[in-house]
């Protein structure tokens, strides 16, 4: 009796948060650089990609459980892909991007389609008390930064999240995430994502099958990485 | 399950912290999980405090003390509450109970024009004045002295470990944006601080593949200093008179850049570098059409030591000029004078006759270039964009040769002189402009006008072509031959993008291709006692104006279906071509169909598959209307046929493409097939070696078809590649009246290893083996053989050694077997720092006479022995200005 009142019990809980999935489609918008206007090899790529990334979408699919964010494969006007392929990248799109509890599976793709780099999700957010209205939703701001190591140094981008505390679920674009409230308008340097509509209701399901992923910690991904320029500087 | 019940401040600081609790509810109890609990202090200097409520509805907030908050807590599909929390107040907990709007949401559309805030870029910035001595002369010499920064002897820059992609002056693309030109030549003194800029990304995006750190370069120049000339200067002296004289000279200056070329060699040395040749043409528009395409400079970028005599002048100005941020200007003239002097010898074999024949041919050729070219790139604005590009090409050629053949019962010495003067004027303007969010246009206009008059003289002591040419009897026989080609055409295309949603697209193109030709030719002999045998009285000589309009509209639709994308299109053109040849009008006109498929599946980022699929229709060109004889060559005589109509051919391609970097491999695959359903093929009439040949139009199939890949694979430090394109060609040709099928197989095979580790040498070492194949009336094969290795490598610092190696086999199974090999060898010496830079080379190290080469034509089957330079031993000295 007791075993099948549980068994009802989580049968109606994973029933509910199946029926409680969030899908949400984002836009983007790119932003020219006076530095890449100047370089006219760059410049052209970049002025293309500003046209190809209008048709670009993005989805981002959450659930109690887990979050998923991934190019929603839409058509583009050029006739090769590579340029579709590059367009992403200018985004800073590197694969789709899984997130379990404080952790982050994000796809790279260019190492190969089943390589995840495995790392925390968390954000050291600054809450601003700046408020905007994103058609009709009251948004608060919170900035952080984007953060490249080189062996160089580090370079410090800025982020800035535009999320909305009325609807509750704390993920974003790209794997931003921890605001109390869904980043509707996300700003990674040039590049900005937008919400163009939520469906607070969605049957879409995350699949997350770890066993068919290669995980790499960020550290083997830097090496795999410099791995592979070994091979590609040496002779072209 | 619900995850970590609360989120906790960001900056705790307990001791001056207050606790607040509650739930958040809604008006039937039930708990709101997940709402956000706001507060917003109101006061300066404090900052944003929230709560997640957990399943049961529990939030807890820890605030200032002392603050003064608005709490807030709004959900959607619920009616919003605020609390005011009071500093020093005894509450310590608050319960928010949300009354629904009634309004069921389920779908959120947000209509938001998303701005994004413009924000400066990060850069690492060296003060160069802080690093060095001021003894350097050259940018490369300080690099070198900033920490963590390395340049290799190739001119590419690291920073610590991670290459320089992109290199600029001033903000700005420095001659093509190679690191190698700026690094070398900048001199040290006008250099003020170097800037290292991250990329845009972290993966760049220009090589697609890239590492994580794509870096640029940017170079900022004292202000004094801002304009300054450089280059190189190399001169070289070898054995018999073999020398090098090169020069290339930069003029920099913010606004404006100017880049000369001049090079004088006899050794068969390219005169251009690719990277050359990408600042001369600027970047190529993307609406390439067929006779859009401009001069070919890319000849004078590879080297030519198949010849027995090689003296080039050549001498090429470029300049790009920046005239407002909106319009740039860019231009190039160049002039070349080539002398180059050839030796061959053929053996030939014409399988219908199973004639033999032997040609031994001496020639030189002497020509003149001068070209001029102007580009206007125009961006009004982010929405439009305009090229327009205008060129003049101007050349005359005069070659002469020597040919000896000799057949069965023939030999004959031929002495050809041969001069030509072309002159052409192309021009084109492009016009991009993006009208709404779905809607896109661009308009291209492309204008050409060609003129050619080739005259050709035939010198000889016997008569030749019996029976193919009206020879009247002499002691010596000289024939003159006169062309003159004169054409012009104007194309316009207009396509518009129509995006109807993200998963639709329609496209629409309109155009007009429209060009004429007027041929004449003629043939006379000039006999020695004065006379002149015109052989227009016996059907020789044309006169031939020829125009053809093709005027097309067509529909492509794109859609996708999850991971496949298909784009079908169908064009209708409406082709009209009419020619005029001695008061006899042909017109034909007909309206054709065009459909084409396009259909791609992308498995995954790095795989897919692709297949495309296209009808073609394709005109004759006026010389194969022109329906009198021309006398081609010595043994040819060509007639045309003005009852050709178009050729129709289907053509099909399917590709595979994998990569895994991961792994290091990269896999791609492809195989091609072409079947022409109306053929235009050469009959021919053969007699000994002499050739009569006719197009006809038949119904006979032809199909091509080719196989190929390629997989690479990085194995421990190495790259292994295999490689190998396979073909097959069916046709039915017809000589002497009797139709054979034939086939021509060529299959390579071949594999190929290199290091591929960054302190090791470069070694590359390669075989590749041919198959050929011949069926028809006969039956012929050859095999070829092909290992090459090369080596790159700093021996002792300063000093470099690298080589080229290849050894070549024809493998004949009725002939003996053939075989050259070809080395080179160089020893660089360059000391850092030092202006001066010494090399000894030498070209054709085991002083190969020859190369062999092996065909298969239509109807013979060849094997040619060229003569090539001979051993070159040359000490060259480069000074850097």
């Amino acid at each position: 009796m007791k075993k099948t009142i549980y068994f009802l019990l989580f049968f109606t809980l994973t029933f509910v948060s199946a029926q409680n999935a969030t899908f949400v489609i984002y836009n983007v918008n790119m932003e020219m650089d006076d530095r890449i206007k100047s370089n006219p090899l760059v410049r052209e790529s970049v002025e293309k990609s500003m046209k190809n990334v209008k048709t670009v979408r993005f989805g981002l699919i959450c659930d109690n459980e887990l979050s998923y964010f991934y190019n929603l494969q839409t058509l583009d006007t050029e006739e090769d892909v590579f340029s579709y392929k590059s367009t992403l990248i200018l985004t800073g799109y590197l694969g789709e991007i899984y997130q379990e509890k404080d952790t982050l599976f994000s796809q790279s793709a260019l190492l190969g389609n089943n390589i995840f780099v495995k790392k925390s999700s968390r954000i050291d957010w600054k809450l601003e008390d700046e408020i905007k209205i994103i058609d009709g939703y009251e948004c608060y701001k919170a900035t952080s930064e984007y953060v490249v190591i080189n062996s160089i140094g580090e370079f410090r981008h800025p982020v800035i999240a535009w999320y909305c505390p009325e609807i509750p679920i704390p993920y974003g674009p790209k794997g931003y995430s921890g605001l109390p409230g869904l980043i509707l308008q996300l700003q990674v340097r040039n590049v900005t994502f937008g919400a163009i509509s939520i469906d607070l209701k969605s049957l879409k399901k995350i699949e997350m099958n770890k066993k068919n992923m290669k995980l790499l910690s960020e550290d083997e991904y830097k090496k795999a990485l410099d791995k592979f320029n070994n091979i590609e500087s040496k002779k072209d | 399950m619900p995850k970590s019940l609360i989120l906790l401040l960001l900056f705790p600081l307990f001791s001056l912290s207050q606790t607040l609790t509650g739930t958040v509810i809604d008006s039937l109890g039930n708990p709101l999980q997940n709402a956000n609990v706001i507060a917003k202090p109101l006061q300066e200097n404090a900052s944003i405090k929230f709560a997640i409520a957990d399943n049961k509805g529990r939030y807890k907030l820890e605030l200032e003390k002392e603050v003064r908050y608005e709490i807030r807590v709004s959900y959607i599909g619920f009616i919003e509450e605020t609390f005011i929390y009071e500093p020093n107040t005894e509450i310590k907990t608050y319960d928010f109970k949300l009354k629904p709007t009634g309004i069921d949401l389920k779908e959120v559309i947000i209509n938001h024009k998303y701005e994004p805030i413009v924000i400066k870029k990060d850069t690492l910035v060296y003060d160069v004045k802080a690093f060095t001595t001021g003894n350097e002369r050259k940018l490369k010499d300080q690099l070198e002295k900033l920490p963590g920064v390395e340049v290799d002897k190739d001119g590419g820059v690291t920073v610590q470990g991670k290459k320089v992609t992109k290199f600029l002056v001033e903000d700005k693309s420095f001659f093509g944006g190679g690191t190698k030109l700026g690094v070398e030549n900048i001199p040290a003194d006008a250099v003020d601080k170097v800037e290292v800029i991250d990329n845009f990304n972290e993966v760049g995006f220009l090589k697609q593949v890239s590492d994580s750190e794509d870096l640029a370069m940017n170079i900022k120049l004292k202000e004094d200093k801002k304009k300054f000339v450089f280059g190189d200067v190399e001169a070289g002296a070898g054995n018999d008179s073999f020398h090098l004289l090169h020069a290339a000279l930069f003029y920099y200056s913010p606004k404006t850049n100017l880049s000369f070329i001049g090079d004088i060699n006899n050794i068969g040395k390219q005169t251009f570098t690719f990277q050359d040749l990408m600042r001369f043409q600027g970047g190529v528009s993307s609406f390439i059409s067929g006779r859009k395409s401009l001069t070919n400079l890319y000849s004078f970028t590879s080297e030519n030591k198949d010849v027995v005599e090689n003296k080039s002048q050549f001498a090429a100005l470029n300049f790009s000029h920046e005239l407002s941020t909106k319009l740039d200007v860019s231009g190039f003239a160049l002039f070349s004078k080539l002398f180059t002097a050839t030796q061959n010898e053929t053996a030939l074999e014409y399988l219908q006759t199973e004639t033999l024949e032997t040609r031994t041919q001496n020639g030189n050729n002497r020509s003149l270039l001068g070209l001029g070219n102007v580009k206007l790139d125009y961006t009004p604005n982010k929405d439009e964009k305009w090229y327009y590009n205008a060129q003049y090409q101007s050349s005359a050629n005069d070659a002469f040769s020597l040919l000896n053949s000799v057949s069965l019962n023939n030999q004959n010495t031929f002495e050809t002189l041969r001069e030509a003067d072309n002159s052409s004027v192309k021009q084109y303007i492009e016009w991009h402009k993006s009208i709404s969010k779905n809607h896109t246009t661009t308009l291209v206009v492309n204008h050409a006008f060609e003129n050619n008059v080739p005259q050709n003289q035939w010198l000889t002591n016997q008569p030749f072509l019996a029976g193919l040419i009206p020879l009247e009897e002499d002691e010596n026989y000289q024939i003159a031959q006169l062309k003159k080609v004169k054409s012009n055409s104007i194309d316009a295309l207009f396509k518009h993008y129509w995006i109807l949603n993200n998963f639709n697209h329609i496209y629409t193109n309109v155009g007009n291709n429209f060009g004429t030709t007027a041929l004449q030719t003629s043939e006379r002999q000039f006999l020695s006692n004065g006379t002149i045998n015109d052989f227009a009285e016996n059907g020789f000589g044309n006169d031939i104006d020829y125009r053809l309009n093709d005027a097309f509209v067509g529909i492509e639709y794109k859609f996708k279906i999850g991971k496949w994308t298909n784009k079908p299109g169908i064009y209708g053109h409406w082709y009209q071509l009419k020619t005029k040849q001695f008061e006899e009008n042909v017109t034909h006109s007909t309206f054709l169909l065009q459909p084409q498929f396009n259909s791609e599946y992308e498995f995954n980022q790095s795989e897919s598959l692709k297949f495309n699929y296209r009808l073609v229709n394709q005109f004759p060109e006026a010389s194969q209307l022109a329906e009198r004889f021309t006398l081609q060559s010595y043994n040819s005589v060509f007639r045309g046929n003005a009852m050709l109509n178009n050729e129709r051919y289907h053509s099909a391609m399917l590709n595979y493409s994998k990569m895994s970097m991961y792994r290091g491999l990269m896999v791609n695959a492809f195989a091609n097939w072409n079947k022409k359903v109306k053929t235009i093929r050469n009959t021919v009439e053969l007699d000994g070696i002499n050739q009569f040949t006719m197009p006809i139009l038949t119904d006979n199939p032809e199909t091509n078809f080719r196989v190929g890949g390629s997989v690479s694979k990085k194995i421990y430090r190495f790259n292994l590649r295999l490689n190998t394109s396979l073909s097959w060609f069916d046709y039915i040709q017809e000589v002497n009246g009797i139709e054979t099928t034939n086939s021509r197989n060529n299959q390579n095979i071949g594999i190929e290893l290199r290091t591929a580790h960054k302190s090791w040498p470069f070694v590359k070492v390669g075989f590749t083996k041919g198959f050929n194949t011949f069926s028809g009336i006969t039956s012929s094969k050859f095999e070829t053989n092909q290992f090459s290795a090369e080596i790159d490598h700093e021996i002792i610092k300063n000093i470099s050694f690298k080589a080229d190696y290849e050894a070549f086999t024809n493998l004949n199974f009725t002939n003996p077997n053939t075989f050259f090999e070809i080395a080179n060898a160089s020893l660089t010496y360059q000391k850092k720092n030092s202006p001066f830079g010494f090399e000894f080379m030498v070209s054709n190290l085991l002083n190969n006479q020859t190369k062999n080469q092996n065909t298969f034509s239509d109807f013979l089957i060849s094997e040619q022995t060229t003569f090539i330079l001979p051993r070159i031993f040359q000490f060259v000295v480069r000074y850097k200005l």
